[in-house]
């Protein structure tokens, strides 16, 4: 009844889409909503929202058949395990392997000593409690148990540091190879427009916390199966968030050529974050397959996921926050030190969800520990410093 | 469910203690005559060539009775009953999960003569004889059992790797006690862990299963929630 709807406003954008089989990233064209976002119409008209949908994988997964990587047996399939540091810093001065491989069902041992630098052997040092030292493979995970018990290893111990205190002593033993234990401040905001702030504020609320270590705990351990019996192909069925970061890591270590490598993953126990690319077990698994010329199985054990799958950090965390009576947040201050670890780790995110009128941050002391950490996001910390803050 | 005798206190049935575990595994180690410093190393030589002999020439025959049928492998007496699954027999039975290998989590849980055992804390050997129900037992995804499909209908599974064991411990307790509380759910699945949190769905999955065939209550009256939105 009315005019015609002036024509809609178009833009470009890039879609993942599948073209012969492949994601492939390609431009479609769609109505400009101009930021109002999509109109989706009255609730009950929608086809998928509002609407009770079964989970695909659900029928599967209750009834105890879907195929998990861990799941995966093959024929001639060795089990591999890892035996790893029980010292926070050593040098490895005698690795022998030949009681280890003598014992019947043992397949093949692969050591993580550093390769040679122009003939020059270089220092086999091991910088966190946990760092695989070898793996190997066997026909049974019983029999591949024993054999890690029987790798002769003479470690020479070297000073550690397990606290923040104790890492930021001028004498403290090096965490990391090049790096300083203490990295220098970084300092983002005016400290003269904070304590300007402060100023203005009735109340001013100081606390200086910890939170510790946060771990994924997937149920499905890291791992993989790795399938190469020598010729020209390999299978990766590892259990990853990251099946795309599979082929490439595992490729080189096989010395096959990326195509050559294909990664599946039809279901996987948890992930949490934690499981992208093939790792060290990975790595050790790509060469024990390769040098036996066999499937190996090399799923991390329980006790291997808590050392070395990765975690997020953990924070010492010195809050300083002003408000006005009617709750305004006026001014914030905190002095943010990380405990990554030789895995770096990452700051918590402060303010977290706050806002104030001055937001300055002072990055205080950064400090490594020895805790091997790996990817980590800073929410939780930062919101539980946060709200106790402000609490 | 597979079988029909009734299910007897699961506290009388549930070998708990690790440390048992423990011994039985370490069984055939010590008698090879290896030593064990701190779980992993400082071997000497001698030691290391103690352990030469390798237990492997241990291997025995074990028969066990999965889901109905006869099912054999050739193990060392120190295998579990779960390793012995995924690992030995062919075709393995691979629903019941390694998670903790220490009896704490419940991925791995098996109905041994109709009653809840983690099946990682159980030697294959000490299985013989009895009747071993495992989750495949229970239904398939074609004809599941009614904890299965309560389990999909309401969302109960997110990564899976937790659910075999649930959907194991829940049908045996629901056997037991047709007509539960919530609390008394909770108390049945205190052995299982679920890394992805899907408790709430679980219990009320567990409920709904208990109830179906019964009118006029739902899962969510009975948990007390009050939630239309988990009436199927």
């Amino acid at each position: 009844m009315q005019q015609q709807a002036p024509a809609k406003k178009k833009k470009k954008v890039k879609v993942t889409k599948v073209v012969d089989g492949i994601d492939t990233v390609v431009e479609i064209e769609v109505d400009d909503d101009d930021g109002v976002g999509p109109k989706w119409g009255p609730n009950d008209k929608h086809t998928l929202l509002n609407k009770r949908i079964r989970r695909v994988d659900a029928p599967l997964k209750v009834a105890g058949v879907a195929q998990y990587s861990y799941d995966m047996r093959l024929p001639g399939m060795l089990f591999g395990r890892i035996l790893r540091s029980p010292h926070a810093h050593a040098r490895v001065v005698k690795f022998d392997a030949s009681a280890a491989l003598k014992i019947p069902g043992v397949r093949a041992v692969a050591d993580e000593r550093p390769p040679a630098k122009e003939g020059e052997t270089l220092p086999w040092e091991l910088r966190y409690q946990g760092q695989p030292v070898a793996g190997l493979a066997a026909t049974t995970s019983e029999i591949a148990d024993d054999a890690v018990r029987a790798l002769i290893v003479e470690y020479e111990v070297l000073p550690h540091v397990v606290t923040p205190e104790d890492a930021m002593k001028a004498d403290a033993p090096q965490v990391l190879l090049k790096d300083p234990n203490v990295e220098p401040n970084s300092k983002q905001g005016d400290p003269a427009k904070v304590e300007a702030a402060m100023k203005e504020a009735d109340v001013v609320v100081e606390g200086d916390y910890r939170s510790p270590i946060i771990h994924h705990a997937s149920l499905e351990t890291h791992g993989m199966v790795v399938d190469y019996r020598g010729g020209n192909e390999a299978t990766i069925y590892a259990s990853t968030q990251g099946t795309f970061t599979i082929p490439e890591d595992s490729a080189k270590e096989l010395g096959l050529p990326l195509g050559a490598v294909t990664a599946v993953v039809e279901h996987m126990g948890g992930g949490f974050g934690s499981k992208f690319g093939i790792g060290v077990e990975g790595r050790l698994a790509c060469r024990l397959s390769k040098e036996t010329k066999a499937p190996v199985k090399m799923m991390l054990t329980r006790q291997d996921e808590f050392v070395t799958a990765g975690n997020r950090s953990g924070s010492w965390q010195t809050l300083k926050a002003g408000a006005r009576k009617d709750g305004t947040i006026v001014a914030f201050q905190a002095i943010q030190r990380k405990l990554g670890g030789l895995g770096d780790g990452s700051q918590a995110g402060q303010p977290y969800i706050y806002s104030a009128e001055f937001l300055p941050r002072s990055d205080g002391d950064s400090y490594q520990r020895r805790f091997f950490a790996g990817d980590a996001r800073s929410g939780p910390p930062a919101g539980f410093v946060c709200d106790r803050v402000f609490a | 469910m597979a079988d029909e005798t009734d299910v007897k206190a699961e506290t009388e049935a549930v070998p708990l203690d690790p440390g048992r575990r423990k011994f039985l595994k370490g069984v055939g180690l010590v008698g090879a005559g290896a030593a064990v410093a701190d779980g992993l190393l400082l071997h000497t030589e001698a030691q290391a060539q103690a352990a030469q002999a390798g237990p492997s020439a241990n291997a025995v025959q074990v028969t066990l009775q999965i889901n109905g049928r006869k099912r054999s492998a050739s193990v060392e007496p120190r295998t579990t009953l779960l390793n012995t699954m995924r690992n030995h027999l062919e075709p393995m039975v691979s629903g019941p999960k390694l998670v903790c290998d220490q009896g704490t989590c419940g991925a791995c849980t098996v109905l041994v003569d109709d009653k809840p055992v983690y099946s990682c804390l159980v030697l294959a050997v000490d299985a013989q004889n009895k009747r071993i129900t495992t989750v495949e037992g229970l239904g398939t995804p074609e004809r599941m059992n009614a904890v299965q499909a309560a389990f999909v209908e309401y969302d109960a599974s997110m990564c899976g790797f937790c659910t075999p064991g649930f959907v194991t411990t829940i049908s045996a307790y629901l056997k037991k006690n047709p007509n539960p509380s919530v609390d008394q759910i909770r108390e049945a699945c205190k052995g299982n862990f679920c890394r992805c949190g899907t408790y709430p769905k679980v219990f009320e999955a567990a409920l709904a299963a208990a109830t179906s065939g019964r009118r006029g209550s739902s899962a969510a009256e009975l948990m007390g929630i009050g939630d239309a939105e988990s009436e199927a």
